[in-house]
């Protein structure tokens, strides 16, 4: 039982990330039916920026806010750059664009900082350990936690609340008509970009935080996990990819703990198989709508 | 032979002798580098090609041929190490495994078994999503059968690797071979299935309602060109002469795809073409990765420089040309003399294999298609709310309401683009209230959409070939009927709006159906256009008994071309007749007329 609960908090604290994760990726498919993925780069370039920070002496939580602040403006960088020259291009197009592009940035890390890993020193409050009957909760995976789920609240109440998310609501239904109304389409998208990035920015602190290092390749993780909650939780739904980042986060945890250990490598195999039965009998995903086409 | 196959084989020559000719040069110039570069490049055209006749047809990105090329390239090793080599790296394979060699054909082919199975098994689950999500679901796809290869480290010694397969290439086996690739995917592409999956690939939706089932299509197309890419990469195995599990993750996919995307995804040519563009630049930069000197200077060793180049030149090339460097166009629509001998068997062929006359029309008369108390709500508003609709054979039906009355969603409702939430659809007597858009297609119903959907980027004589059953009509007859005929080889999009709207009228005709559903086929027309689609409307239901359901706001065009007239509001009919008992029905001149007929709305 307490083997349970403890990867219960385990599960949670990762899926919290992956879901601010999958919130970010979600939210530019869809406004802009993109994919981007070169939204993985923008956790290296958090956690680069993390590691220059540090090296340059200031505290870990300065670092941390300038590495979130960063990946919103690569992501803003990113869509001037390459999505807005290529904006009437088709899907493909678009995606396989981003992914040249992760490639591009890559190669940039590599050259410009180095091919190895690099450390980033953490606080000694991230490492403490708190006991509780017999749980053993690290003091990072609560606040970790605890990060997410702010950061999930203060995006649901902008995107409700304010004029701005709601401009963003309609562009997703339909950007179109929205620019009709008199929104202007280039300001929306940019901040849905710069929103995405700073989503991404917080997921990459949280997760830098968790591998204390940083490498030309630590984006292709979360890309990876963030394109699986998406379509797991249904393409275009923000609340799905949310639900879809905690259940791959929970899948994640429990298979590690309870799947023979000859096995466990095969996890993430065994993961995606899992999910494919599941979108066999909902291809829409868990909160994905079934399409029914206007003619 | 129809004349699509006959042009799709030629132009499969042409492009091969193409390849022929540059690998000549490279293995005759008594360079051992150039030599085996000829050989990577004939395999990279078979992994392009293979890839293309998924990629390229069907429009949809594939992130997980990868592991195909994996699968296959693993297959062929184990089969192809002497067993000796076997025993010694791969001590617990069962013995059958350990002991059995095979020539490298029969190992390929067996590459070839493996992947169409695999390939079958997730096909069942990936037909069924959207787009988008499919394309998230190939990279799922790759990453586990990355994982799996690597982790699987009795089989394949991870990273290690297995090697000993033995040496059998040259630059003339693999030039044959790739030859032999380019053959199979063009008449692959040239195929009713080919065809069908670009006529997907350009609208789904007009593609289901001309009777082409897009899950079997999708289903098909990703099991061969997943086979094809496990032959493909059994054949790089073959060259490399090892396995090594770690070399099928993202690096060779983006090399795959880069070539395919900077080529010319629609186009075989294409591939084949960006295949050499991306050896090219690999090669050059590679040596500059390896570091060399310039005059007196030494330039550093850079790792990933090639990677880093080619994501480089990719972005700057979609930006420049989207399409890619060659586009969309094959080699005989590239070369004029080819262009014009390719339009003429296509036209012969299309002649010679079709009767002249449109099919056979069937004599019955009756009540062809019906729908009986049919309703649907979208959101609490009810869109069509317990409708009874028949038309018989040879019938015109106008349709006619205010907007919003229902008229589009009860088209929807017939065509099985949406489903009632009560009554039922009855087509030749049968009840189809379930059945898919494209059965319906199948068993005779046609329709055409409001906002034209045609394929726009096939050819005219391709949207009219893309019905299944359109084998059976003459579709070359049908074109000429419609004012089409010198336009066949013009790509939809091109047309003027006019054309455009007949061409969807003809593709229609193509399914050769017993009922014709037109969703304002004369918006947008002048009264000369309009005119004349009215008498081919009224031909086409007199010569080919075929009745004809017809929504328009064009009130003097409904009230000249319909033998009955239904009247819509909010979901209901108010009124049913002939054009002149609803020309004098008060309630309709109340609710939808407001004055008398001759008024144009």
């Amino acid at each position: 039982m307490s083997q349970f609960l403890q990867q219960l908090l385990n599960g949670l604290s990762l899926g919290s990330i992956y879901a601010v994760l999958s919130l970010g990726l979600a939210m530019i498919y869809g406004t802009l039916g993109i994919l981007n993925f070169a939204y993985g780069e923008l956790i290296t370039i958090t956690g680069y920026t993390m590691y220059f920070a540090t090296q340059a002496g200031l505290s870990f939580a300065a670092a941390a806010a300038l590495g979130a602040i960063a990946a919103a403006v690569a992501s803003v960088l990113m869509q001037q750059l390459v999505f807005r020259p290529l904006q009437r291009a088709g899907f493909v197009t678009l995606l396989f664009a981003s992914f040249a592009l992760s490639e591009v940035l890559q190669g940039v890390f590599r050259q410009a900082v180095s091919p190895r890993a690099k450390g980033i020193p953490l606080p000694d409050a991230l490492s403490n350990t708190i006991v509780l009957g017999t749980l053993r909760i690290s003091t990072l995976t609560i606040i970790t936690f605890v990060v997410a789920i702010v950061a999930l609240a203060v995006f649901a109440v902008f995107m409700r609340r304010s004029r701005a998310g709601l401009h963003m609501r309609a562009a997703a239904l339909d950007l179109t008509t929205t620019r009709l109304q008199g929104v202007s389409a280039g300001r929306v998208i940019l901040l849905a970009f710069a929103l995405s990035g700073t989503l991404a920015g917080i997921a990459g602190v949280l997760w830098i935080s968790r591998t204390a290092t940083v490498t030309p390749s630590t984006g292709a993780t979360p890309i990876l996990v963030g394109f699986i909650a998406v379509v797991l939780g249904g393409l275009g739904s923000t609340v799905g990819a949310v639900v879809g980042g905690f259940a791959f986060g929970l899948l994640e945890v429990f298979l590690e703990a309870y799947l023979p250990l000859g096995v466990v490598p095969f996890q993430f195999a065994i993961a995606l198989v899992a999910i494919s039965v599941l979108l066999y009998v909902r291809p829409e995903g868990l909160f994905g709508k079934a399409v029914e086409v206007k003619v | 032979m129809n004349g699509r196959l006959r042009v799709g084989l030629m132009g499969a020559l042409v492009t091969g002798l193409l390849l022929v000719a540059v690998v000549s040069v490279l293995a005759l110039s008594g360079s051992k580098s150039l030599a085996s570069t000829a050989v990577v490049l004939c395999i990279n055209v078979m992994l392009v090609v293979s890839l293309q006749s998924f990629v390229g047809t069907t429009g949809i990105l594939s992130f997980g041929h990868a592991a195909f090329m994996g699968i296959g390239a693993f297959t062929v090793a184990l089969f192809t190490i002497p067993a000796t080599l076997k025993r010694s790296q791969l001590p617990s394979t069962p013995p059958f495994v350990r002991d059995t060699t095979l020539p490298w054909p029969l190992a390929v082919g067996l590459a070839v078994l493996v992947c169409a199975v695999v390939a079958a098994l997730m096909g069942v689950v990936l037909v069924r999503m959207t787009t988008s999500a499919m394309v998230m679901a190939t990279f799922a796809l790759l990453i586990t059968a990355y994982t799996v290869l690597l982790n699987a480290v009795d089989w394949t010694r991870g990273s290690t690797g297995i090697f000993g397969v033995p040496r059998s290439m040259s630059p003339w086996i693999a030039v044959a071979v790739a030859v032999v690739f380019i053959v199979v995917v063009r008449v692959l592409g040239a195929s009713r299935l080919g065809l069908e999956g670009r006529a997907v690939r350009e609208d789904e939706l007009a593609a289901a309602s001309i009777g082409i089932d897009i899950r079997r299509n999708r289903y098909l197309l990703w099991v061969i060109s997943a086979a094809l890419m496990g032959a493909a990469g059994g054949i790089w195995a073959l060259n490399v002469l090892a396995f090594d599990a770690g070399q099928f993750g993202f690096a060779t996919t983006f090399a795959l795809l880069a070539m395919l995307v900077v080529g010319g995804r629609e186009s075989v040519l294409g591939a084949v073409v960006g295949a050499g563009v991306v050896l090219l630049v690999t090669e050059l930069f590679s040596r500059v990765e390896q570091g060399f000197r310039i005059g007196g200077f030494e330039l550093p060793r850079i790792t990933g420089t090639v990677q880093f180049v080619l994501a480089l030149l990719i972005i700057l090339a979609l930006i420049w040309r989207p399409e890619g460097i060659i586009g969309r166009a094959e080699i005989e629509e590239l070369v004029a003399p080819l262009r014009r001998w390719a339009q003429g068997v296509r036209v012969r062929g299309n002649a010679t294999t079709a009767p002249d006359i449109v099919a056979e029309p069937s004599m019955s008369a009756g009540i062809v298609l019906e729908g009986r108390g049919l309703s649907r709500s979208f959101s609490g508003v009810r869109a069509v709310d317990g409708i009874d609709i028949q038309v018989e054979r040879g019938e015109i039906l106008g349709l006619i309401g205010p907007n919003g009355s229902g008229k589009s969603t009860l088209l929807n409702l017939m065509s099985g683009v949406s489903a009632p939430d009560a009554g039922d659809v009855l087509l030749n007597g049968v009840v189809v209230t379930s059945t898919t858009v494209h059965s319906r297609a199948r068993a005779g119903l046609g329709r055409t959409f409001q906002n034209i959907r045609l394929f726009e980027h096939l050819s005219v004589l391709d949207n009219i070939s893309a019905p299944p059953r359109s084998e059976a009509v003459a579709g070359l007859a049908l074109l000429t009927r419609l004012n089409l005929a010198d336009v066949l080889a013009a790509e939809a999009g091109t047309l003027s709006y006019g054309q455009q709207r007949r061409l969807e009228i003809a593709r229609a005709l193509a399914t050769a159906p017993a009922v014709i559903l037109m969703d304002e086929p004369a918006a947008g027309m002048n009264e000369e256009e309009s005119d004349s689609l009215l008498r081919d409307i009224r031909n086409l239901a007199a010569e080919e008994n075929c009745g004809v359901i017809i929504i328009d706001h064009d009130l003097r065009l409904i009230m000249r071309l319909c033998d009955r007239i239904q009247v819509l509001e909010t979901g209901r009919t108010i009124a049913i007749g002939t054009p002149e008992e609803i020309a004098q029905n008060a309630q309709v001149r109340a609710a939808y007329l407001g004055d008398p007929v001759g008024g144009d709305e």
